[in-house]
């Protein structure tokens, strides 16, 4: 028995995927959009900062890569 | 030319291995075809308003592209946090005065003030390591480990990683799993949950042990995709579960005084918090870049669940604003959104007519809350093609007390702290 929310989730991979997969595929010649720093789907010391604050701050964590661990007891 | 595009495909190969794999805490970082080692470094500093948690974190991180393709990649960081923390204890009418948590020597509260304990500092020293190995032209594995130690904090751990390219590689599939052990020595030792903090200095203390610990494992599924030649798309599915000691030694719980008279809504007693000691955490997480001819968005959201009750929304957004097409420098505006649902055990205070529950905080973390943060970075790419980068952000975080908390005297009072916070983080790769 599957809720709604697991339901969305699985009708927003299926409708990613299939958009995806209906592209034709970008080609290596075509990539030179995609591969600038702007584009960085994870910046090498920005998206480590953020963890640590609002990890430290907030109580939800995660996503972006592995759920800290830590102590954060300030 | 075609020199350009190849080392601009091996820059969207980092980067896709980097996006698949923000599974790990490390990311491999995208770099040239060189042999040598490539250093990136970075200094954040933290400031909160009221004279409150102040941080100054260096990171410098380093790599280096094997012959064989493998890459290894090193990060050491230090964190020095001081400052003012909050304790959870509500304000009084009358000065209140805490033992410090290592059982000697006290601090006093003014009349009204929302008590913090300003004696907080701690240093951290950290060291992260990541081996990326190419299987095939398809497959890519990441190792990982991570160590972190601070005086009354110890933690290791490990992760390992697939990424799995198909569709010309306009697709990436990834599975990552990473552990993690804690082992706590809170100064002054382990309180006694729920016990009374309010024993005078010198006295013995309500501890009950010096050391506790926890375990952590995480499950990461991911998914990238290639939108078209200027669309990325990131989706990952995790979860999480802890399991040992996840009480905050160092946060009371006040109990304040819910019968009429002349310290209706004071604190007459404050114990020390107790928390479940599991918990599993689930999160969804879709981030998406587009780039337009001049500038590029990046939206991410993630929807976060866990059995501790708590819930949450997170909206990030950033915008890149070029002055021409390929211009060297641009202005990176950012705004993010985060709202909360408050910990089932999470309550402001107690009233002295209601009995003690098992599971019971009143650290502002757990509370229900509304955060914003407005930021801008500087981006200048230098001669030899290095970023330098300058980010600015103000951090605003508004927290709610738990229903029927502000009777009596602490009615129209703030008991709840907000956090109001600036950082200044400056990254360099210098060779």
């Amino acid at each position: 028995m599957h809720t709604v929310k697991q339901k969305m989730i699985l009708w927003v991979l299926c409708f990613c995927g299939l958009w995806g997969c209906s592209q034709s595929p970008v080609q290596p010649w075509e990539r030179d959009w995609l591969a600038k720093p702007e584009m960085q789907l994870r910046h090498p010391f920005d998206t480590g900062f953020d963890e640590h604050i609002y990890f430290s701050k907030e109580s939800s964590s995660g996503g972006a890569g592995f759920a800290a661990g830590g102590c954060g007891c300030n | 030319m075609l020199i350009a595009k190849v080392s601009q495909e091996t820059q969207l190969c980092a980067a896709l291995s980097a996006a698949t794999c923000t599974l790990l805490g490390n990311t491999v970082a995208a770099a040239e075809n060189d042999s040598g080692w490539e250093t990136d470094s970075a200094l954040l500093l933290y400031v909160e308003r009221g004279r409150r948690t102040e941080a100054v974190e260096p990171v410098i991180k380093t790599s280096k592209l094997l012959p064989d393709g493998d890459r290894i990649q090193l990060k050491f960081v230090v964190d020095v946090i001081t400052g003012a923390s909050p304790t959870g204890a509500m304000p009084s009418s009358q000065p209140q005065t805490f033992t410090r948590p290592s059982g000697v020597g006290s601090y006093t509260i003014d009349p009204g003030k929302l008590p913090v304990d300003d004696t907080f500092m701690d240093a951290r020293v950290a060291v992260d390591a990541a081996y990326e190995k190419t299987i095939n032209d398809s497959l890519r594995m990441i190792y990982g480990g991570s160590a972190s130690y601070e005086y009354d904090f110890i933690s290791l751990g490990f992760n390992g990683s697939f990424a799995y390219d198909l569709n010309q590689k306009n697709t990436t599939l990834s599975l990552g799993l990473a552990v993690e052990g804690n082992r706590l020595d809170p100064e002054g030792g382990v309180p006694v949950p729920l016990a009374t903090a309010m024993i005078p200095s010198g006295q013995p203390q309500n501890r009950q042990g010096e050391v506790e610990e926890r375990s952590q494992a995480d499950l990461v599924l991911g998914l990238g995709q290639t939108l078209g030649p200027r669309t990325l798309m990131q989706f990952n599915l995790s979860y999480s579960e802890s399991s040992g000691y996840h009480t905050d030694p160092f946060k009371f719980i006040s109990i304040i005084n819910a019968v009429s008279g002349p310290r209706f809504g004071e604190p007459f007693d404050n114990i020390f918090e107790n928390r479940p000691d599991e918990r599993s955490r689930r999160s969804l997480y879709w981030k998406t870049l587009h780039h337009f001819k001049r500038d590029a968005i990046d939206i991410g959201y993630r929807y976060y669940s866990d059995d501790w009750s708590v819930r949450s929304h997170t909206l990030d957004l950033r915008y890149s604003i070029k002055p021409e097409k390929n211009s060297r420098r641009y202005w990176q505006p950012r705004i993010r959104f985060y709202r909360q649902q408050a910990a089932s055990f999470y309550r402001t205070n107690l009233l002295s007519n209601e009995p003690v529950p098992e599971f019971v905080s009143a650290d502002y973390r757990l509370s229900e809350m509304d955060a914003v943060t407005l930021g801008i970075k500087y981006v200048t790419v230098r001669k030899n093609d290095k970023p330098f980068e300058v980010r600015l952000e103000y951090i605003s975080q508004d927290n709610k007390p738990s229903a029927g908390s502000q009777l009596g005297f602490l009615a129209g009072r703030q008991i709840v702290p907000d956090t109001k916070a600036v950082i200044v983080q400056f990254n360099y790769i210098f060779w």
